[in-house]
């Protein structure tokens, strides 16, 4: 076939798709306007369901089965509310708390968290309790150190930071070698 | 210019079995004639216009068309021919100027022929008024008329014409049957089935009667008067479908 035949064959069809206002709405409109809404509203939905489930989870109790006082207190000290509970699985499930803390005698000793993922608010519990707890083990570290005489940089070897160099421009049409990771020891 | 043998067109389905539509068809058109193939709905007229124009393949026998062969050549014979169907096919977001254009490319005319082409087509069909207007925004009458300028536009050697008239006024009627008369004096070979039986006996240098796929008689309005015994053509084409008026 000649490529002027293909040209003008090329050029009627076009002409033929943009006066097609129906074609035009689901190829323009559709991706150009309709798509981001949705997407923006579902992204502001998500947002608003974790904030709330946030809220919910600070409201709501966390069932524990622990022996270590020390263990409670950095849950209590973290503004957590606790109660004992024997089968911490079935609080979960039931909704009768957020999420499960407990301890497993042993060495080291295990700590579980209990977590519902399909309840959004019983994971945003369980991430609270797992930074209290987080901290509480990095404090204790910290003691350890500091009653063996080691400072406590020991822990902090190195900051980590990344800049971004590109600029406006740059930065629209993305090079993967404008970002460059620094590490400051 | 068209030559005719033994044509025939079988189509089968599980309802109704195998039907003849075309059974036997024989006959020829020359340069500078206009033949019309009259008859009945479902008499095979639409079936043998679009064999001849390639776009139906034949069960048994074979065409022509200024010399070349409808199976064996068919991007030759459709070289030759302007093929007005009875859909019109047009595009309806495109206006009659664009259609005429993007056929005359298709067709390979040059830039300055086809815009001589396409003005001349529009002032003898009379499209002035309408050449910019989107055509799924025209009346039928002005549908009609860019069919048959695009059936015309690259001047084939032969023109196949599917009922042009069919569902027109007449002002819009006549207009196409100049059409057919100024094609007919520049030597085309005019092939054209119609339902209107005044029209055949104006137009026409010879006629072909076919009813139930079969050709029943060819002639010219004389040979057919002399056959039947009968003076216009509307008692003639009963009386050779054995009817009475």
């Amino acid at each position: 076939m000649r490529l002027s035949i293909v040209n003008a064959i090329y050029r009627k069809e076009m002409l033929d798709l943009v006066r097609d206002r129906r074609t035009l709405i689901s190829m323009v409109a559709v991706p150009v306007l309709v798509i981001p809404l949705l997407l923006n509203v579902s992204t502001r939905l998500m947002s608003r369901i974790q904030e709330k489930s946030e809220e919910e989870a600070k409201s709501m109790a966390v069932a524990v089965r622990m022996t270590t006082p020390a263990l409670r207190e950095a849950l209590e000290k973290a503004q957590i509310q606790i109660v004992e509970k024997d089968d911490l699985k079935d609080a979960v499930l039931t909704k009768t708390a957020a999420a499960g803390v407990e301890e497993i005698a042993g060495t080291p000793v295990e700590v579980r968290i209990y977590a519902d993922n399909s309840n959004p608010t019983s994971s945003a519990a369980a991430a609270r309790v797992r930074v209290a707890l987080d901290d509480f083990k990095d404090e204790k570290v910290r003691e350890s150190l500091r009653g063996s005489g080691i400072p406590d940089s020991v822990l902090t070897p190195f900051t980590l930071k990344r800049v971004n160099i590109a600029g406006r421009g740059r930065w629209r049409g993305w090079r993967g070698e404008a970002c460059w990771v620094t590490c400051c020891c | 210019m068209i030559h005719v043998e033994h044509l025939s067109k079988a189509f089968s389905d599980s309802k109704r079995g195998t039907r003849l539509a075309v059974d036997d068809v024989s006959f020829n058109v020359h340069a500078g004639e206009v033949f019309g193939l009259l008859g009945p709905n479902g008499a095979g007229k639409t079936t043998t216009l679009r064999m001849l124009a390639t776009l139906l393949k034949p069960s048994s026998g074979t065409a022509s068309l200024n010399g070349f062969e409808i199976t064996r050549e068919p991007e030759k014979v459709r070289e030759q021919i302007g093929f007005l169907s009875g859909d019109m096919g047009l595009y309806g977001r495109l206006t009659p100027l664009e259609i005429l254009d993007f056929f005359g490319k298709l067709n390979g005319m040059d830039a300055a022929r086809r815009a001589s082409r396409i003005q001349g087509l529009v002032t003898m069909l009379d499209m002035q008024s309408f050449t910019g207007t989107r055509t799924d925004k025209l009346s039928t009458g002005m549908k009609q008329k860019t069919a048959i300028a695009r059936t015309m536009l690259h001047e084939p050697a032969v023109l196949i014409l599917d009922e042009p008239t069919s569902g027109l006024d007449v002002p819009t009627a006549r207009t196409i049957e100049t059409a057919i008369v100024d094609a007919k004096k520049a030597g085309k070979c005019v092939l054209y089935s119609t339902h209107v039986m005044e029209e055949a006996e104006y137009l026409c240098d010879r006629i072909g009667v076919i009813s139930g796929g079969k050709m029943k008689m060819i002639g010219t309005m004389e040979e057919l008067r002399a056959a039947t015994g009968k003076q216009r053509l509307r008692e003639i084409f009963l009386d050779l479908l054995g009817l009475e008026d």
